[in-house]
Order: structure tokens, then sequence, then C-alpha cells
């Protein structure tokens, strides 16, 4: 007995495997021209590359060899760099020790005499002699506004201060520590 | 019974798979295709792709120098080769390739008469490297030490005077007595070491600043050559002094500000 024939649901199916068919040829041809479009477009544009990069090549090498022609101004501007360098670092770094002693003398009075100076590096030491108290203490206040402000000085060290009775004299024995 | 069992059922497989072959037969070639599609543009077109972009990565660094090397051929055209000639005359007098003595005895002569102070002796340490400066102990340098016969505001002009000479030093230490002071300082000079061209380096052109701190070292030196003719004419020096050997020499107090150099080696 064979009760599951149905003639029209199997046309059906055949209508659907050639659907599906169809599809997947479709499919294969979208496929195969991706392929062929890609190919044929990675093929120029590498060939486009390839031609531009040559004549580039061409061009940078006739660049160089202009510039290797003027060799002459060029060791001109090499030796003038080298110079400007050095002078410029110079000018820049070295310490300007008469701005330090300008500064330092300006802090002094009349009354004041400076037994003598030393200064090496970022050191230095004053001796200082005066007949009375007053101008070595209006020195010595003049040095620690420069220290407050941050100008020339560090800091001071007062090493002594000696009193000689006989001639009245007062000497003030300072050590600095330059900016 | 078991037998006639298993025999059936490959019977049942074969007429599957002929009846599955016969249902897909249409569909194995569009798969095929597909799959080679894949395959193609995986192993072909993909490391084709690869290649044109580092291709065009080649071509945008290749531009990039052609603009380097076009930009460095305009520079070159533009440089008027005799005014970097003077430019270079000018810093290398104040940056000398070696020892210049002549050149420091020239400065220390000017600054003493552009200062009025008069100089008790001075001595050049030949051979001598710079390690005496902190921040510049790399600068090669001639070492002088200088005898200042003076108090402590002769000795502050002095060392201004100096700092402001050519060939350009640098005052290392300073100590004044209250009527003489002692002055060490450092004359640089730098030996050229030939430089080997880079063309794709930017060239660097000689800027504004640049020319003003050229221009100040000529001002400088034109003072230093006015200051020195007037020493040199005040004491009958010959125009181009040159140190000689001599161990130790002390100048009578007449010509103090006569400079007597003592080479120490």
């Amino acid at each position: 007995m064979m009760y599951d024939i149905n003639l029209l649901k199997q046309a059906k199916s055949k209508q659907l495997t050639k659907k599906s068919v169809k599809l997947a040829r479709v499919f294969a041809g979208l496929f195969i021209i991706l392929l062929i479009i890609s190919f044929a477009v990675v093929f120029f544009e590498k060939h486009a590359y390839q031609t531009s990069i040559q004549n580039l090549t061409a061009q940078k090498q006739s660049l160089i060899s202009t510039l290797q022609s003027e060799s002459g101004k060029i060791n001109s501007i090499l030796l003038l760099n080298n110079r400007l360098f050095a002078v410029k670092r110079i000018l820049n770094e070295r310490t300007s020790y008469d701005k330090i002693l300008q500064t330092i003398l300006n802090q002094g009075s009349d009354q004041l005499t400076y037994t003598s100076i030393n200064i090496t590096g970022k050191t230095g030491s004053l001796t200082l002699t005066a007949s009375s108290l007053a101008p070595l203490n209006d020195f010595l206040d003049k040095l620690k506004t420069l220290v407050k402000n941050k100008n020339t000085i560090a800091s001071i060290k007062q090493n002594s201060l000696t009193v000689d009775n006989v001639g009245g004299v007062f000497t003030l024995d300072l050590s600095l520590t330059l900016l | 019974m078991n037998e006639k069992q298993t025999t059936t059922t490959i019977v049942v497989s074969e007429s599957t798979f002929k009846i599955l072959l016969k249902e897909l037969k249409p569909f194995i070639l569009p798969f095929v295709l597909i799959v080679f599609s894949i395959l193609a543009f995986y192993f072909i077109v993909y490391p084709q792709v690869q290649d044109v972009l580092k291709l065009k990565d080649q071509e945008t660094a290749i531009k990039s120098d052609i603009s380097k090397l076009s930009a460095n051929q305009a520079v070159i055209s533009s440089i008027n080769d005799n005014d970097y000639k003077n430019d270079i005359d000018i810093l290398t007098r104040a940056m000398p390739e070696g020892k210049d003595y002549t050149g420091v005895i020239k400065a220390i002569a000017a600054a003493a008469n552009g200062s009025s102070v008069p100089l008790d002796s001075y001595s050049l340490a030949v051979g001598n490297l710079a390690t005496l400066s902190a921040n510049l102990s790399t600068q090669s340098s001639l070492s002088v030490a200088l005898q200042v016969n003076s108090n402590p505001q002769s000795v502050q002009r002095f060392s201004s005077e100096l700092l402001k000479s050519v060939p350009l030093c640098e005052i290392t230490s300073l100590n004044t007595n209250g009527i003489s002071g002692g002055v060490s300082t450092a004359f640089f000079y730098q030996p050229y070491i030939e430089q080997t061209f880079n063309p794709l380096l930017p060239i660097v052109q000689v800027n504004s600043a640049d020319l003003a701190i050229i221009n100040q070292i000529k001002d400088w030196e034109n003072i230093q050559d006015t200051n020195y003719a007037t020493a040199s004419s005040q004491l009958s020096l010959s125009p181009t002094p040159t140190p000689t050997p001599i161990p130790s020499l002390t100048p009578s107090p007449e010509s103090l500000a006569t400079p007597s150099p003592t080479l120490a080696p």
C-alpha cells in the first residue's frame, strides 16, 4: 500500500533543487568574477607602482648627483655649522665670573675693603675689613637678600669675625656657594 | 540473522550514496569553483595585495626623500659663497682649529688695554686640555694664568673685557687681594673633523639668531683690534706678537701693560 505517494510534492521538491543549483552557480560565478577583477586590479596597481618607483628612484639619484656636485658649498656649510655650534655652546654655558664679581663688589660700601676674593668653580671665599661693624653688617644683609632672591649666590657661610683692637679693624671671613 | 541485517545495511548505504550523488551532482562544480576562488584569493591575490602595499610605502618614502633633496638643493642654490666665507672666517677666529697663541696674546693685550689694567705677567700652559670648566669640560682649550696688578674693580673690568675677546675664552678661577689679582682662563679651540655629508639630512641654514651671534663676535673683534692697535702703538709692540718660550718673565712696573708670556709645558 503506498500512502505517501504525492506527485505534486515531488515536483515542488525538484523545483527547489533547480533553484538551489541556480543559486550555487550564480555564487560560483560571482566568486570567479570577483577573483578575476581583484587579480586584475592588483596586477595593474603593482605595475603602476613599480613604474612610478623606477621613475622616482631615477629622479632621486639625479638630485643626489646634483647635490654632490656642490661639494664646495656643502663643505662650507658643514664647517660653518661646526664652528657655530661650538661657539653657541661656549657663549651659553661659560660662567660669567666678571658678573659674579661685579655683583659682589656692588654690595659693598666705600667703608669696606676687600682684602681677598677667591672664586673657583661654584665656590668662593671673601675676606673683608672695615673700621666698624655697620658696613660689614650691611654687606651681609645685602648678600642674604641675594641668596633669598636666588641671585648669583646660593648660600653664605660666615667663617669668622675678628677684631683688631689695636688697629680698630674688623675682619669678616665668608664662604660662598654660587648658583 | 545478524549477517543478513548487515548485508542489507550495506546495500542501503550504497543506494543512498548513489541517490545523494545524483542529487548533489549539479552542486559539485559551483562548490569546486567557490573553493578554488577562496583558495586562489588567499594564496595568490592576498600576497599580491601585500606587495602592492609595500610598494606604496616604498613610493611614499622615495617621494619624501625627493622632497628633502629638493629642499636641500634649494638651500644650496640660495647660498652665497662669499657670505659664508666671511662668516666662517669670523667663527674660525673665535673658535680656532688649534691653539692660537698669537690670537690669545692679542686678546689679552687688548683686554688689558680696554680695561686700563696693567698686566703683571701671564703664562700659557702648552699641551693642556680643558678640564677646568665643569660646563665645558669636553671642549679643548689653552689654559692661561694671568696676574693683574690692580684692585678688585679693575680685575672685574679686565675679566669682562676678556670675555668679549676672540678667541673665545672662559674664566675658570679668579682671585684678588685688593692690590693685585689672578685670573685663570681657558681659551677654546676645536679641531675640525671631516664630516660626511648625508644628502637626506636637512641642511641647517644660518638663522637670524646665528647671524646675531656672528655680528656680536665681529663687533668684539673690531673693538679688540682697536684696543690692540692702541696698545701696540703705545708700547711699540710688533703687530703680530708671537710667544717665545721664556721660562718666566716679570716686566718692570713701567711696562706693566706689556704682556710677557710664559710658556709652561
